[in-house]
């Protein structure tokens, strides 16, 4: 895991570009096998994509890992350096107790 | 032949789900720094989980992040007094956070709670070593996922509260006290799971909300609260209910018990949150869910 850790941190950097070299994902329509867009991002992203899947098993990838690995690409494209405004608005009662607190009295 | 692992599928459960947590939570640290760089230069101090949101980069928050992270080990409970006592100034006092104001909240950190040799110490580092020898993936997962423990007592000063919260502005920290049951290492290593729970949650919600815009306000059944909740809590629910189900099914599986009695408490507990877990999921059915959210969905009903 902390092996893992390291080339992640190491290219993470990186990953701003990711939208543009995945351009806009559409995860809707899950092929059956592994599409242009999947090999230009696995090509300018080899170390993350090689952390999240055996590059080695990338033609035998089931219509539903392509969708996943879409749908992931998507998200991580989406990761954004200012705060979710709509998450934090939303979320209204952030605080998740395992129990409800007691009134301070 | 041998079968073929199934690389990309789970996304809150299971290895896969700690790669894409790992990848995810990456993005968003290397993008913070990049943006604590920008407005403090040479002095940016590097990830802490004040930083999430983005609205605490005034200068005495960043001298304090300075002075904690030069006292921080990679240990997630941390007893330098040092180290605790810089932290406890952040989240009380120079970080304008409300939740953990003690005059405004009936919960407040507690760090005296972790001083070298007392028993509350014992049963924190306990409940950790229960889910790193028991929990396989979920501990993985706990190392990825969390920055820190931070203890909490009550109101008045009890710090078996049986309380725990995360909170979206704190990716990282989990908050948590002690219980005060039978078996209560076993509960705080459950509470612990619990909160990894909801930090997996945030840490996918970075990205993508789970359930679409029209049905975020709505009120759903919640399996933790047993009451009606807006549906993104409801929907945090489950994801900790299954990672309080999960654990207890190691802990059956593997732990080495010390008792019988134990082991039915554990059991039986693990029943109780099976059973809420069943609830909640089925309540999830009324809502609008968004890509991630049915992934997440179909990824915790293979769990039961």
């Amino acid at each position: 895991m902390r092996h893992l850790m390291l080339i992640v941190s190491g290219i993470a950097a990186t990953f701003g570009g990711i939208g543009s070299v995945f351009g806009k994902v559409d995860s809707e329509n899950p092929s059956d096998s592994v599409d242009s867009a999947i090999q230009r991002w696995i090509s300018a992203e080899r170390d993350v994509c090689a952390s999240l899947i055996k590059l080695s098993d990338l033609e035998e990838m089931s219509a539903q890992e392509i969708y996943d690995f879409r749908l992931l690409s998507e998200l991580i494209s989406q990761v954004s350096d200012s705060p979710i405004e709509y998450c934090d608005s939303l979320l209204m009662e952030n605080m998740t107790f395992t129990k409800p607190p007691k009134k301070r009295r | 032949m041998p079968i073929r692992e199934k690389t990309l599928t789970g996304w809150i459960t299971g290895p896969q789900s700690v790669k894409k947590v790992d990848v995810i939570l990456s993005t968003f640290k290397a993008l913070r720094k990049q943006a604590l760089e920008a407005r403090f230069g040479e002095w940016a101090p590097s990830f802490h989980p004040i930083f999430s949101s983005g609205k605490f980069f005034d200068e005495e928050v960043v001298r304090l992040v300075h002075a904690i992270q030069a006292q921080k080990s990679d240990r997630l409970i941390v007893v330098d007094p040092e180290y605790l006592r810089l932290q406890e100034e952040l989240y009380t006092n120079a970080a304008d956070l409300g939740l953990l104001d003690p005059k405004k909240n009936a919960h407040s950190i507690y760090c005296e709670m972790l001083k070298e040799g007392s028993s509350s110490l014992d049963e924190f580092r306990s409940a950790l070593s229960l889910i790193e020898y028991n929990g396989g993936w979920i501990s993985d997962m706990l190392k990825s996922a969390l920055y820190e423990i931070v203890p909490l007592k009550g109101s008045v000063g009890d710090s078996r509260t049986e309380a725990g919260f995360s909170d979206y502005n704190l990716l990282g920290s989990i908050f948590t006290g002690m219980y005060k049951g039978p078996f209560p290492v076993i509960d705080l290593a459950i509470a612990f799971v619990h909160e990894v729970g909801h930090q997996v949650l945030f840490a996918q919600q970075l990205g993508m909300v789970p359930i679409s815009e029209e049905s975020f306000s709505k009120k759903i059944y919640s399996g933790v609260r047993k009451t009606e909740r807006p549906a993104i809590a409801s929907f945090h629910a489950v994801v900790a209910l299954v990672y309080m189900n999960e654990m207890y099914k190691k802990l059956i599986e593997s732990y080495r018990f010390n008792s019988a009695k134990e082991r039915i408490y554990t059991e039986q507990r693990f029943e109780q949150t099976n059973s809420s877990l069943i609830v909640g999921v089925n309540a999830l059915s009324s809502i609008q869910l968004t890509k991630l959210g049915e992934r997440i969905v179909e990824d915790v009903k293979a769990t039961l």
